[in-house]
């Protein structure tokens, strides 16, 4: 399993910010590589809701499932997905300096397929380069 | 010139068959044009030591029409209704407000509007043009949003379940 950890203060009081990141569908707007999310079946905020996401990594594209794992009303959204990629996102939220600060924490499984195509090492310092820019791209879109 | 166009005409054939709507960008097409003018002078300079008149005048046209062309994107396979529907829905994922006037959009943003232009280019493609404040970091991520709507002109490799 590989691990990326990204975390950014922004001018948005912790209920703004956690009910953004809660509605699913906004996702595909500050994560590059999430090209689309759909189906979604009932509320996010539940655990065991589930949607439909598809993801382009190296120019391969990776669809799945997704399902809530938890919910807490401005601290935290948790949801892991359940087919394709193998990983679980954990949103956290805390108040700081006005604002909020968020820590987003991925743990996700290198596919077998892309392996053989791009190097672990490759995909991993893609992915730090990508969740700093799913935090910046938070920041961009909460703090105006 | 007949590879040149034959390779626009291929890319916009491509698109047509494509089920989806698809994409294509003019700032792609400017890059094309720059690569073709750059490799057919230097092909005709080593060739023959001269660049001919009709090469420089279709250059010269190609590069002209690229460059107009370089804040546009081209979305085959959809009405302007739906490119707009898909503008106002982008908008509100990234927390920003539009105002619609006609075929023109306006995204009030820090340091000025992002003004887009959505016309109906034939009966199954729309043309979207970007003006204001394209480089605002929310425009960027507005285009980059809206530019996900869409598929490319080539099939990428596709993996896992669909639905």
């Amino acid at each position: 399993m590989a691990r990326v950890e990204q975390s950014v203060v922004v001018k948005c009081d912790p209920q703004r910010v956690m009910e953004y990141i809660s509605n699913v569908e906004n996702h595909p707007a500050f994560i590059g590589p999430l090209k689309s999310v759909s189906n979604l079946r009932g509320d996010a905020k539940q655990k065991g809701t589930t949607w439909d996401w598809t993801f382009v990594m190296a120019g391969v594209e990776f669809a799945g499932k997704s399902e809530t794992v938890a919910y807490v009303p401005a601290k935290q959204f948790s949801f892991r997905t359940t087919t394709g990629i193998q990983s679980t996102f954990n949103y956290r939220i805390e108040p700081a300096q006005g604002g909020s600060k968020l820590t987003i924490d991925v743990d996700y499984e290198v596919p077998k397929d892309l392996l053989s195509r791009v190097q672990t090492s490759v995909v991993e310092r893609l992915n730090d380069v990508e969740g700093q820019a799913a935090v910046q791209n938070l920041k961009v879109i909460l703090d105006s | 010139m007949g590879g040149y166009v034959a390779a626009a005409l291929g890319a916009l054939g491509l698109a047509a068959l494509r089920r989806r709507p698809v994409l294509l960008r003019g700032r792609t097409l400017l890059a094309f044009t720059v690569l073709f003018a750059v490799a057919s002078t230097a092909a005709s300079v080593t060739a023959t030591g001269s660049v001919p008149a009709a090469l420089l005048v279709f250059e010269v046209a190609a590069l002209a029409a690229a460059w107009g062309a370089r804040g546009s994107w081209l979305i085959v396979h959809a009405t302007p209704e739906a490119v707009g529907a898909a503008v106002e829905r982008c908008t509100r994922m990234l927390c920003a407000s539009v105002e619609r006037a006609g075929d023109a959009y306006a995204v009030p943003l820090a340091g000025g509007a992002l003004r887009l232009t959505v016309r109906r280019a034939s009966r199954q493609a729309a043309v979207v043009a970007f003006a204001g404040a394209t480089r605002q970091k929310k425009a960027v991520l507005l285009r980059r949003l809206l530019a996900k709507q869409y598929d490319g002109v080539l099939p990428r490799i596709k993996l896992g379940s669909r639905v």
